[in-house]
């Protein structure tokens, strides 16, 4: 056998044990997601003859899915409030750590430990930590309150409703702050891992950079956001693909912090599809009217050669007052779909809550759904983050 | 260039980064704490209690280990057991890992085969696959393999690591040919060539990755819930925790002893092993 071809069979032998690892466990499986996501598989289904037993509906999960489900597009926007939380605040939160940590500092090691170690510890027992400080009447942050309270002795009746019934239901019980606060308790605990790549990433700055900005007397903004900055946009494109995905696929820590349960209950109302549409076109309708008035303007002040230097900022701020004030005029079409939804169940949560129930082939549809927006997002994503270099 | 830093400065430096430091790490501090304090205290945050005896007599009033003796030999949450049950999987899986990704990492490192550059493209997107979609129908193959409530089950499906593959494939890149041409024209097969330069000289990046897969095994709660059924003697950490959590949801030193069966081992490792977290983060997701 001539050397190129023992070579070829050498690394097929070696990479023999991972490939059939992958293919039987990674690849069919992903195949059969989708099979499985045409049809109607449940507990009922004999797990042994899957495919026999499986009756073959086609793309009605798909349909069902995005026509009848009002609870799968409310954990959808769940999602979204999640990753508008968590996303914005963790890379804040790593890249002011690693701006900080990069600094000349005794204990730079004590530090950099400190925060990591959040990072390496289970969801689930960082959940349930923070579950005991929530906690209403005995937890951590109930007691701090009350004590703050009683030492500045204010009458309970000058505190407002929301207080009152945040401290009796705690901060995990009350439908408006348990996203928010599962979001802060992960933001705590992941900051530490963007900021180690933060910082190895500013370290790989050369230093004369600064040196030459200083001597042009620039300031400490200046520098921050024309050398640190871009050199640390690869890592911010990083974090918001991961971060993006981490939120679709959310799950543990919504798990630990609500008992599995996703939350307490909260009355939600949603627009119909069909009234969705509507309040979509007709804000379109705005923003592209607002978008031809600010075109107009501008063209107008080109001739009259009445230029400034905010002239950029007039189509977009027209765009979003139109936006905004469309927002809160839109017409209420069709009764609006109300259910009592759960106020933490974001998608990955509920994607195991219907795999719990044992509707897998629902299920898998919903995974390939979630999959096609993670792909959507992080591929708009790195195209903006083109465009901008 | 040495400038005098303003003493301002200094200030707005170090207080932001001491209470980030204390606001992160005070809950786990906490959490020792109440593990160890005899029940129905922790609620009472006295640390030190009061009294006319001595410093030691006073503390022992109040802390002990009876918690976790009591969450270590529980009939129905034996966390001695999950504890166990978590070290068997974790090291199992990330031992396995580490030999198999090498085996690869160097195949895909050094050799030339047919069908390299397809393969590699077909690994790399499936990276961007949301573990989700792979988990009904492992579970499904699981059952069919009839590994349920085994290690199999727990262990085997994860063994296909991607990271770890490229991790490897990474490091082993930059071994330098002149090595394995040596080894070569010494007469050694590709198995001594595995043996003698492949792994020792990848061992620093072989613990990364070894440290790396054992800390997502031990915490891996979504996968060992689903493949355990309640009564399974292989339960782990995670799961007897959240099982423990339903029940006992009262006994908050109960449940804080429980918590630090998982939490103490992995903060030890760490603080250990730093330098090889670190460095696996940097080189796996700054490069890759």
């Amino acid at each position: 056998m001539s050397k190129q071809g023992r070579d070829a069979l050498t690394a097929y032998l070696l990479l023999a044990p991972f490939l059939l690892l992958f293919v039987v466990f990674l690849g069919y499986p992903v195949i059969y997601s989708g099979w499985m996501s045409m049809g109607k598989v449940t507990l009922t289904t004999d797990w042994y003859r899957v495919f026999q037993d499986m009756s073959y509906c086609g793309l009605d999960n798909y349909r069902k899915l995005f026509t009848s489900d009002p609870e799968f597009w409310w954990s959808l926007l769940l999602t979204l409030g999640y990753a508008a939380l968590t996303i914005p605040l963790g890379i804040g939160l790593s890249l002011a750590l690693a701006l900080l940590l990069s600094n000349r500092i005794r204990a730079v090691g004590f530090f950099r430990s400190a925060f990591f170690l959040p990072n390496v510890l289970d969801p689930l027992v960082v959940g349930v930590l923070w579950v005991f400080i929530c906690a209403p009447q005995y937890g951590l942050l109930d007691l701090g309150v009350r004590w703050a309270l009683t030492a500045s002795h204010v009458p309970p009746h000058w505190l407002p409703a929301w207080l009152h019934r945040v401290m009796q239901f705690g901060l995990l019980g009350t439908p408006a702050s348990v996203l928010p606060t599962i979001a802060l308790a992960m933001v705590l605990k992941g900051a530490g891992f963007g900021m180690i790549l933060f910082l190895t990433a500013i370290q790989n700055i050369p230093g004369d950079l600064y040196e030459a900005a200083d001597l042009d007397g620039a300031s400490a903004w200046d520098k921050l956001v024309h050398i640190t900055l871009p050199f640390v946009k690869p890592i911010i494109l990083f974090m918001l693909i991961t971060g993006v995905t981490g939120s679709l696929n959310a799950f543990t820590e919504i798990y630990a912090m609500t008992g599995g349960e996703g939350g307490p209950a909260t009355e939600v109302s949603l627009p119909t599809a069909q009234g969705f549409i509507h309040v979509a076109a007709w804000m379109a309708a705005w923003v592209a009217g607002a978008g031809i008035l600010g075109l107009f303007v501008r063209w107008v002040k080109e001739l009259t050669g009445n230029k400034s230097d905010l002239d950029r900022w007039i189509l977009p701020v027209t765009m979003l007052a139109a936006l905004v004030f469309a927002a809160f005029n839109a017409p209420q079409v069709g009764t609006p779909v109300r259910f009592t939804g759960r106020a933490a169940s974001v998608s990955g949560f509920y994607l195991f809550k219907t795999f719990e129930r044992g509707d897998y082939g629902y299920a898998a549809a919903i995974a390939f759904v979630l999959m096609g927006v993670a792909l959507l997002i992080s591929a708009l994503n790195m195209r903006l983050m083109r465009q901008s270099d | 260039m040495e400038t005098r830093r303003h003493p301002l400065v200094t200030l707005a430096i170090y207080v932001p980064l001491v209470t980030l430091a204390l606001l992160m790490l005070s809950p786990f501090a906490w959490m020792l704490l109440a593990a160890l304090m005899k029940q129905g205290n922790a609620l009472k945050f006295v640390f030190i209690p009061g009294g006319d005896a001595s410093l030691a007599d006073r503390l022992a009033t109040l802390y002990s280990f009876s918690n976790f003796e009591a969450v270590a030999t529980n009939q129905d949450f034996p966390f001695g057991r999950f504890f166990f049950n978590s070290l068997m999987v974790a090291t199992s899986c990330a031992g396995l890992v580490v030999l198999i990704c090498t085996m690869g990492g160097y195949a895909f490192a050094k050799k030339d085969f047919p069908g390299k550059d397809l393969m590699f493209r077909v690994l790399l997107t499936s990276m961007l696959v949301p573990g989700m979609i792979y988990m009904i129908p492992q579970l499904t193959l699981v059952i069919q393999l009839g590994w349920i409530n085994s290690l199999a089950g727990l262990v085997v499906p994860h063994l296909a690591s991607v990271f770890g593959l490229f991790l490897m494939r990474q490091y082993i890149e930059t071994i330098p040919d002149s090595l394995f041409e040596a080894a070569r024209m010494d007469g050694a097969n590709e198995l001594q060539i595995l043996r003698h330069v492949v792994f020792p000289l990848s061992v620093p990046v072989m613990i990364t990755l070894f440290l790396l897969t054992f800390l997502f095994q031990w915490s891996n709660f979504l996968w060992q819930l689903v493949v355990n059924t309640p009564d399974s003697p292989l339960r782990t950490l995670p799961v007897g925790l959240a099982l423990f959590k339903g029940q006992y949801s009262t006994n908050w030193e109960l449940m804080m002893a429980g918590a630090c069966f998982s939490v103490l081992p992995i903060a030890a490792l760490f603080l250990a092993a730093q330098k090889f977290f670190i460095e696996g983060l940097t080189q796996g997701a700054v490069k890759g």
